[in-house]
């Protein structure tokens, strides 16, 4: 049994038959706002996945060396309560995914798309994610929301 | 609501607070195991919903059909289709879990019972679904501050996929090599690999490419665990920067070898293998 499994098993307390398949399941977990901060109606603003403080960042856990397959689910425009909307864009570069923490190192992809990236040798992998909103010149104050969804898989199973 | 009438008046531009909100270290639901193979006999199976983050998490589970496939330059991704062809033996329709949705709190681990209900006349053979486990953050409403502006966030979800097999007597697999080039990529060789599956059941196991020099001494290599339900294409590249030129032995080889699976429930195949020549300037 993969010395994970037996770690999982000892961490978690949980049943003994967890360990009926010795890989390592996939995890991804948000570990960063993606931030806008302060905007002006009428003046987009964009947030590149490089922004070393205001962009979305996901960690990665799973498999060494396993290949992960990575769908964004996005959304066009945000709502506000009163039923206003707020337009979101994602370009083609708003991506990236590397082994290595460093940003600068990752490779970009478009979020609207399918990507898969191999995780590194202890089973690591992050994902940048930035974007863009673009308030019109009358954009009613008011609390706007959204939801961003990001399906993991291996696709070697 | 005076705050923007007033910054209108004075010519202000309006405010738009945009926080884009990702739940720092929420969603954190980790789905075990990653492959669940239902027991035979019962036609049930468990999964394991583990809450790593610090917050309590709510965690729901469907049932989709899907299997991974390939594009043309053999980039895979898993392909979800919520209304398969009749041809496809999907059980989504027929699994159940139990519960359907649960909330998780920090470092809680929570058992989610599969159970299939499939027709009585089932014909032999092996069935797929996957299960998608979604995680979201369990947030409390907070009140909004009059501030005037506009504040924005966005829910993070994450969406865990996992395979589900249930095999009904006897099933067997296999897979055939369909098609194999190469081509110098700056300082790498990229082969594509073209797999078709035989038998009734999915071929999980692993592709191995290897370049080995005229000794025979493996010079590069490269592998990949695949899981071929239909077809699959590949794409698998070689470092060979540093490598002379000449004359090298590119050889294919695809095998049930799966480290990650557990020995029992992996249907052994004969292991296909093929060598082409390579030259490299």
């Amino acid at each position: 049994m993969a010395l994970w499994a037996l770690l999982v098993l000892v961490a978690w307390g949980g049943p003994a038959d967890l360990a009926a398949q010795p890989g390592r399941p996939v995890m991804a977990q948000g570990t960063r706002d993606l931030t806008f901060g302060v905007v002006f109606a009428g003046v987009p603003k964009t947030i590149s996945r490089l922004d070393p403080v205001n962009s979305g960042t996901y960690r990665i856990r799973g498999r060494r060396n396993a290949e992960v397959a990575f769908t964004f689910t996005l959304p066009a425009a945000l709502q506000s309560g009163a039923g206003q909307i707020l337009a979101i864009e994602f370009g083609a570069d708003d991506a990236a995914f590397s082994a290595d923490p460093d940003p600068a190192s990752a490779v970009g992809f478009d979020p609207q798309a399918p990507f898969a990236a191999r995780l590194d040798g202890n089973g690591r992998g992050y994902i940048w994610l930035g974007g863009t909103v673009r308030p019109t010149s009358g954009q009613s104050p008011g609390q706007y929301q959204g939801t961003i969804v990001l399906t993991v898989a291996y696709t070697g199973n | 609501m005076r705050r923007p009438s007033i910054l209108r008046r004075i010519g202000l531009p309006l405010i738009v607070g945009a926080g884009l909100l990702f739940a720092a270290l929420a969603d954190a639901i980790v789905v075990a195991p990653h492959h669940v193979f239902l027991d035979p006999q019962t036609r049930s199976g468990v999964l394991y919903l583990h809450n790593a983050g610090p917050a309590p998490e709510e965690a729901s589970i469907e049932f989709v059909f899907g299997y991974p496939v390939s594009d043309s330059v053999g980039d895979v991704s898993v392909c979800l289709m919520q209304h398969p062809d009749s041809t496809e033996p999907s059980m989504a329709g027929w699994l159940r879990a139990f519960p359907r949705r649960t909330l998780v709190g920090p470092g809680e681990t929570r058992t989610v019972r599969l159970l299939l209900q499939p027709p009585a006349d089932l014909p032999e053979g092996e069935y797929w679904t996957r299960a998608v486990v979604t995680s979201r953050a369990a947030r409390v409403a907070e009140a909004t501050p009059d501030t005037g502006g506009v504040r924005v966030g966005l829910t993070l979800e994450v969406r865990t996929v996992i395979p589900v097999t249930y095999r009904k007597g006897r099933v067997t697999t296999g897979a055939v090599l369909t098609k194999i080039d190469h081509a110098l990529r700056g300082d790498s060789l990229s082969v594509r690999v073209g797999m078709r599956r035989l038998g009734n059941a999915a071929f999980l196991g692993t592709l191995h490419v290897t370049l080995e020099d005229a000794s025979g001494a493996v010079v590069a290599r490269a592998e990949r665990e695949i899981a071929i339900y239909h077809e699959l294409l590949r794409r698998l590249t070689l470092p060979v920067a540093d490598l002379p030129a000449g004359t090298y032995t590119l050889r294919v080889r695809l095998d049930t070898e799966r480290s990650d699976l557990d020995p029992e429930l992996v249907l052994e195949a004969q292991p296909v293998e093929t060598t082409e020549a390579v030259q490299l300037p």
